[in-house]
């Protein structure tokens, strides 16, 4: 009677993982870039909506996303990354919100678009006027003139962008962009 | 410190994908649940989301308007309101799970080595039984077919190799097992099944009769006391993995997985029969008997070769004891060799250093020769030869006043040629005909002051009189500006011009050295040279009756050696007459004026018209460049290869003027000009020093 032998072809099964791996992996990346894309669509608008100074165009563009290890040996890899970044440092700022102080004081124009008092191209004088520091035009000696600039300690800029949260809600529908493409695959 | 906007998504192998679809499926498996539920409450049992779907669409409910539709039968049937909201979630869990079969994939991979590995532990049990019934005298075919029928009442290998071996070792032996067998696939009722098996198997049949009644269903199998824990606990694991292997099976046949997969199965399948049967078909006896007759010759040809082996021995033994000797001779040789060697070595160091030495000799000859040259550059040769010049002038001056009282005498015109003299003029130059050869002096010519003659053997030297007529027509030396062979002259060149840079050198510092001196001989030979005029003129009126009488005798100084002609007049007056020879060349004065060409001129008077070894002394400008204006004073001596005009400046002494010296060593003397400035600009900062 003839013995039954089973063996078991590991460069076969390896390969069989491999093939039903890659679908899997495709659609993992290119779901990865859906929501990084769409993360920074929505990061633009939110940036756009956040208020004047932020309609420009660098504003918005600033925010992109670029991707690493997305594929490793020619092959689709599961370990691939996506980073939301902005282009401008300081966009930081309002996305986290900061306080700002001045050395001693942040002089904060009375005009609005005036340049800072550092740039203001005049000689100024400082007072105090019933506990608030000013700054004058030296060379304006009438009575009645008027402060050029307004002393404070620091300013709170608010934040404005929310740019994180976005992204989180993003990452919550990964699953759905994934069987989207697997679908497709 | 602002904090950038930087956030990253990471994959991290799909855990989170992993997770949120993990959601889903317990979100669809809850939906499932609660529509079951809700599906007993409205009266379904067993409800089938196909079913389900079917009873909506006869409800209507299909496409994008089924919510509106839904609600709308909710609002007639509140207790379907559940129901629809169930389906709806159950279907689209359903769909995702569908879709989530990555997961599933990864399952079967798992599910399916498990099962190998069971179907290795069953095949192992599957010889264990036959080798027991082999072992108890039972015939094999009997215990297959006992082992089928168990197989088709769903019972496990492993429990079926507990129950064979406990039948065979029974008193009734293989006939009781057949008759139990028998009794089993006779029973159709599952429940009999049950009783017959407990009534066997005892306490174990109780397990036994969960299988049965589940169809086979592995799940949960257990059986105490009739296999052994182990063997029932792989018996568990082959069926957790049979059922996620028909979970998995199940899921991917939505995927089209399974029709692939029975393709490749069956493909490889038939791959090995076609194999198999192949192999069995295979000639092996003809193949065998062919390699036996392919093996004789080969057999024969290696006998053939060992006996020619073993009759060479002798004479390889013979060349051993001949590369023996040989070897020996060969060693005296090298030792010989080595002393010659030796000898050699020694005798080439001794030459070595005596042609070292030689060469520091030549060397320093060489540069003694150089400096002298170079010194002698650096004289001021123009005043020089314009004393000398002046002189002969008066000397000549006062002869040709001899010659034109001679020529008064004669009755000849005193100033240029006259008319019907039989003399010709020469103010244009060129080739001389006439009679007698190259050197008789048989022909009186006019000539003007500051003309050339060049002698005739100069003269027919190979492209001497082309050269010369370029020379005349142009007033200036053919220029090689634009290349052209004048001759190999870059390995002299290139000799020639680092002895010129150290040569340059050494006239500077004999300059700075023997300026004063050199100064004080200038002097001198100026003195000397108005003493010479003065004593010139005593010459000239103690020698006019010699010239007189010279005058009548010759009639015209003979130019048989060539050379610059003095004389009256000027360069185009024919004022002067001259006995000349057939084939010599005049110059006209208008090209020996010309800068270069009367040295050059000279040079070639006396190299005897070597016109290479002359245009070789000149420089080498085959590749182009820069072509001097001033032709080398070879005729005074100086250094071969051409060169610039060079006038150095030292402070609080006058400028020093004629020196010659090459591109490189004028590029050289600006590098170290404008260093020198450089470095006077003031002091260096310490952190440079």
């Amino acid at each position: 009677m003839a013995k039954l032998k089973v063996t078991v072809d590991t460069p076969a099964w390896l390969k069989m993982i491999r093939d039903k791996q890659r679908p899997v992996a495709t659609a993992a990346v290119a779901a990865l870039r859906d929501v990084a894309a769409e993360s920074v669509q929505e990061g633009r608008s939110n940036i756009a909506a956040a208020g004047a100074g932020f309609t420009r165009a660098k504003w918005q563009s600033g925010l992109q996303y670029r991707t690493s290890g997305a594929t490793e040996g020619g092959e689709p890899s599961l370990q691939a990354k996506a980073v939301i970044f902005h282009k401008y440092g300081i966009a930081g700022v309002f996305e986290h919100g900061a306080t700002i102080q001045g050395k001693p004081m942040l002089w904060i124009p009375t005009t609005h678009g005036a340049p800072t008092a550092s740039r203001s191209g005049k000689k100024l004088t400082s007072a105090t006027v019933r506990g608030q520091p000013m700054l004058f035009d030296a060379n304006d000696k009438s009575r009645d003139r008027k402060p050029l600039y307004i002393g404070v300690p620091s300013v709170r800029i608010p934040k404005k962008f929310r740019i994180t949260e976005i992204v989180k809600e993003n990452v919550a529908k990964i699953a759905q962009a994934f069987l989207r493409h697997f679908k497709d695959t | 410190m602002v904090e950038k906007i930087s956030i990253q998504i990471a994959l991290d192998g799909g855990a989170e994908i992993e997770r949120q679809l993990e959601g889903i499926g317990e979100a669809g498996q809850k939906a499932f649940a609660d529509i079951s539920k809700s599906a007993e409450q409205v009266g379904f049992k067993n409800i089938k989301p196909e079913v389900v779907t079917a009873k909506l669409q006869e409800m209507g409910v299909t496409g994008v308007d089924a919510i509106d539709k839904i609600q709308a039968a909710v609002a007639r049937a509140g207790k379907l309101e559940n129901l629809v909201r169930g389906v709806q979630t159950v279907e689209a869990a359903l769909s995702a799970m569908a879709r989530a079969a990555p997961i599933a994939g990864a399952a079967i991979v798992t599910a399916m080595t498990a099962a190998a590995k069971a179907a290795i532990a069953t095949a192992e049990q599957i010889n264990k039984i036959n080798e027991q019934a082999i072992k108890l005298g039972a015939p094999i075919q009997k215990v297959d077919q006992f082992r089928a029928a168990l197989e088709k009442a769903g019972v496990s290998a492993t429990s079926i190799g507990q129950i064979l071996q406990s039948k065979l070792a029974s008193e009734q032996g293989v006939q009781g097992l057949e008759a139990f067998i028998r009794q089993l696939e006779q029973m159709p009722d599952s429940a009999a099944r049950s009783k017959l098996a407990v009534q066997e198997f005892g306490q174990a049949g109780a397990e036994l009769i969960r299988i049965l009644q589940t169809g086979g269903k592995l799940t949960g199998f257990k059986v105490e006391g009739l296999i052994s824990a182990e063997d029932a606990k792989r018996a568990t694991a082959l069926g957790v993995a049979i059922n996620q292997l028909e979970s998995s099976i199940a899921r991917l046949n939505t995927l089209g997985f399974a029709p692939a997969l029975t393709a490749g199965i069956n493909v490889a399948t038939g791959a090995v029969d076609l194999l198999g049967a192949r192999l069995q078909q295979a000639p092996w006896q003809t193949f065998l008997t062919g390699a036996q007759l392919a093996f004789n010759p080969i057999q024969g040809l290696v006998n053939t070769v060992i006996a020619a082996l073993t009759a060479v021995k002798p004479a390889v033994d013979q060349i051993g004891i001949a590369t023996q000797q040989s070897s020996t001779l060969f060693t005296q040789w090298g030792t010989v060799a080595t002393q010659s060697g030796a000898a050699a070595q020694q005798a080439g160091q001794q030459a070595t250093g005596m042609f070292t030495s030689y060469g520091t000799s030549v060397d320093a000859a060489t540069t003694k020769t150089q400096t002298f040259s170079t010194s002698l550059a650096g004289i001021a040769w123009d005043t020089i030869s314009g004393l000398g010049v002046a002189a002969w002038n008066a000397l000549t001056g006062a002869i040709q006043a001899a010659i034109n009282k001679v020529l008064e005498f004669i009755g000849l015109k005193p100033s240029g040629p006259a008319t019907g003299s039989g003399a010709r003029g020469m103010a244009g130059g060129g080739l001389l005909g006439g009679r007698g050869t190259g050197t008789s002096d048989s022909n009186l010519a006019w000539l003007s002051r500051g003309e050339y003659v060049m002698p005739a053997g100069a003269v027919r030297r190979p492209g001497v009189l082309s050269f010369l007529e370029a020379l005349r027509r142009s007033g200036r030396i053919p220029g090689f500006a634009a290349g052209g062979q004048v001759g190999d002259m870059s390995a002299r060149i290139r000799g020639i011009q680092q002895p010129l840079i150290q040569a340059f050198d050494a006239i500077d510092a004999a300059n700075k050295s023997n300026l004063a001196a050199m100064y004080d001989i200038a002097q001198s030979i100026l003195s000397a040279g108005k003493s010479m005029d003065q004593s010139l003129l005593r010459i000239q009126s103690t020698m006019r009756p010699i010239i007189q009488a010279l005058e009548k005798l010759l009639g015209a100084p003979g130019r048989r050696g060539g050379g610059l002609l003095g004389g009256r007049g000027t360069g185009t007056s024919d004022s002067n007459l001259a006995w000349v020879s057939r084939g010599e060349h005049i110059m006209p004065a208008r090209a020996v004026q010309q800068p270069g060409v009367l040295a050059f001129l000279e040079a070639l008077r006396r190299s005897g018209g070597n016109l290479s070894r002359v245009l070789n002394g000149m420089g080498r400008f085959a590749l182009g460049g820069m072509v001097p204006r001033a032709i080398p004073a070879y005729a005074a001596g100086g250094l071969a290869g051409g060169g610039n005009h060079v006038t150095i400046q030292f402070p609080g002494l006058p400028a020093i003027g004629g020196l010659r010296a090459s591109s490189s060593v004028v590029d050289q003397l600006q590098k170290a000009a404008a260093l020198a400035q450089v470095r006077s600009g003031g002091r260096k900062p310490s952190r440079y020093s």
